[in-house]
């Protein structure tokens, strides 16, 4: 008698097993001791294996929300409203709670004549806030520090009352460090298109560190040293506004040393003032409180004042038309008959 | 016959499927004067729009959408005299593929089809807002509460944490943008469960200025995009029971299943869509009148 293959056994529920080919279980097991050998796949695995094989929906991307990296920003600019603002400052100066108190302002209702018409980067501004919110669970508002790298922008449309056409703000974020570079080693310093291009420029003065002596007198001395770099680097062709904020008023208001405060700042500033004024449009002084420990000082302190300084235009010298040069090509440095000098018409 | 449509949109449970369910009872009941009347019902997808009807007239949650799948609700209509017909389109989509909008920022081709309508419904559940909530009020809130301060550990952020308000300007950003970008719209914020916050004694205009100023805001200072109106709506009438918890049957519910028609008449408020430069009423019962924002 004859013994056929016995090949209708030769069957596994997994369907990546190829054990009728091959004769060897999937899983390196005996096949009597394999549970899936020798049977179909139940309703269930089959449904998976369905589920499995169906291909993917193919989704569609949406803009990411995050920050604009420097093309994106770029287009923007484009924009005859727009105005790119480069905020400077130390690391911990307050530049992120600055970003984040701008938009949870608006996260409140109108800011003096301004109202919120979008943003790009809703949820860069979102994860800026985070920890400042009570959904991060802290029991002290901090914000997180801006890591190094290139430098990437925070995008808001504004409305305001007075005005019918609305601006863009572009606020570029970049760490701290970076910019002290430039303050150290001009020749290391970066490119730093942001300052280059900026339309205001916002330098951050740590109220905080001021009040303490072990750190007064290195604030007041990095201050002017990127000053002197933004002056001497060529930073400030677009001749932008410059606007020196302190920061961390909450801090400073209750503070027996608040005047020695006040009055190293304006020292800052009025040194300043002669470095600067040949190169920008105008120089301010703000004070502000982005986002107080406590709850004595009003969030946002100051940051209204600050956005009407970011919403100023440059004013622009009329356009000179320039000579166009010769063309390097024979061909195009032709003349018509009517323009070579003592033509006969 | 004009075959307008129109986008629902909402983050979940913001009311979408309960209005569509007082809505198709409204049209097929036909015991209350409405200026739009069903036409005939030839249209399709009935089933589900009478399966959505028999739970909210049962007063019993609806399944979520997302169970049942997004739907294309299509529903022709016809005036009081019976000469102008329209067909309109209404997508059920579920509010999972609003927040896969904003935390994931995917969206699947079929639903930018949907999304891609002259006039937006948007729903927001006006008893379930997320407010920004900031750690120094809180703070100050418990010291002055003399309570202690929760030791807990710190969060990350995520996408879902982000308030109602950003989160809902986002969307409506998102649909201004390709690849769903159609040029001006006409936008109807209808905020739902107004009965539940209609105490407060604010008209749905002024609700949406405080409650939600990100908004209110971003609409006021975009009305060449947005042609908008804002209502307060009632399409459940009060809280319902949940049918995978019969034990937490409520006497609310109970209350409901006797007089639905009557309590959902009585609380329901202002209009819920304008399209072709009709403005439509549905229903335009015994209904406040329309009210929309100071501009």
């Amino acid at each position: 008698m004859s013994s056929e293959p016995q090949t209708e056994t030769q069957t596994c529920a997994n369907p990546e097993c190829k054990v009728s080919e091959s004769g060897r279980c999937l899983e390196g097991l005996s096949l009597d001791k394999c549970p899936t050998f020798g049977r179909k796949p139940t309703a269930a695995e089959q449904t998976v294996i369905e589920a499995e094989d169906q291909p993917a929906e193919r989704l569609v991307n949406l803009r990411s929300g995050t920050q604009l990296q420097i093309g994106d920003a770029s287009d923007l600019l484009g924009h005859y409203h727009a105005r790119l603002v480069a905020i400077l400052g130390p690391r911990d100066a307050g530049k992120t709670s600055l970003i984040a108190s701008v938009f949870d302002l608006f996260q409140e209702g109108s800011v003096e004549e301004f109202s919120f018409a979008g943003s790009k980067t809703l949820h860069a501004f979102e994860l800026a806030c985070h920890d400042s919110r009570t959904a991060s669970r802290r029991t002290v508002p901090v914000q997180h520090r801006t890591g190094h790298g290139d430098v990437k922008f925070y995008h808001l449309d504004i409305a305001t009352k007075s005005e019918p056409e609305r601006f863009t703000l572009l606020l570029a974020d970049r760490a701290g460090e970076d910019y002290r570079t430039a303050a150290d080693d001009l020749s290391q310093a970066g490119p730093f298109p942001e300052v280059v291009r900026a339309d205001t420029v916002t330098i951050l003065i740590d109220g905080g560190r001021l009040l303490d002596n072990t750190t007064r007198h290195n604030t007041r001395n990095e201050t002017k040293l990127m000053i002197r770099a933004l002056a001497e680097g060529s930073f400030l062709q677009r001749t932008p506004h410059v606007i020196f904020a302190l920061t961390k008023l909450d801090l400073v208001q209750t503070s027996d040393l608040k005047d020695r405060v006040f009055a190293d700042f304006d020292k800052v500033v009025e040194g300043a003032r002669p470095i600067l004024t040949p190169h920008v449009e105008s120089i301010d002084a703000i004070h502000i409180a982005a986002a107080p420990s406590n709850a004595d000082t009003a969030r946002g302190t100051g940051v209204a004042a600050l956005i009407k300084s970011w919403s100023c235009s440059i004013a622009r010298p009329t356009l000179v038309e320039t000579p166009l040069k010769p063309s390097r090509r024979a061909i195009l440095g032709l003349q018509m008959p009517s323009q070579v000098a003592g033509a006969v018409s | 016959m004009s075959r307008p449509s129109v986008s629902i949109v909402g983050l979940p449970s913001s009311g979408k499927t309960t209005f569509l369910a007082a809505l198709w009872h409204l049209l097929t009941e036909n015991d209350i004067d409405t200026q739009l009347r069903l036409k005939d019902i030839q249209a399709g997808n009935n089933a589900y729009l009478t399966g959505i009807a028999n739970r909210w007239r049962q007063a019993l949650i609806q399944e979520r959408t997302q169970q049942t799948g997004n739907q294309n609700v299509q529903i022709n209509l016809t005036n009081r005299e019976g000469d102008q017909d329209l067909q309109v389109n209404f997508p059920d989509v579920a509010g999972e593929t609003y927040r896969d909008m904003w935390e994931n920022r995917t969206c699947s081709p079929d639903i930018v089809e949907m999304l891609c309508s002259e006039s937006v419904l948007l729903f927001v559940n006006a008893d379930t807002i997320k407010q920004p909530k900031w750690v120094v009020d809180e703070v100050a809130q418990m010291q002055q509460m003399g309570l202690p301060l929760a030791e807990g550990e710190d969060i990350d952020w995520a996408p879902h944490m982000s308030p109602t308000q950003v989160q809902v300007v986002e969307l409506l950003q998102l649909l201004t943008e390709t690849p769903f970008d159609i040029g001006p719209r006409q936008l109807t914020i209808l905020l739902s469960a107004w009965d539940r916050v209609a105490a407060e004694g604010l008209s749905p205009s002024e609700y949406l200025e405080q409650r939600l100023p990100l908004l209110h805001q971003y609409i006021l200072s975009n009305q060449q995009t947005w042609t908008f109106s804002v209502s307060g709506l009632s399409a459940q009438g009060g809280v319902y029971d949940d049918p995978e918890r019969p034990d937490q049957a409520t006497d609310e519910a109970e209350r409901l299943r006797e007089s639905y028609c009557r309590v959902w008449c009585l609380r329901l408020v202002g209009h819920a869509a304008i399209w072709l430069g009709l403005v439509v009423s549905i229903p335009s019962l015994n209904v406040t009148p329309v009210m929309t924002l100071a501009r």
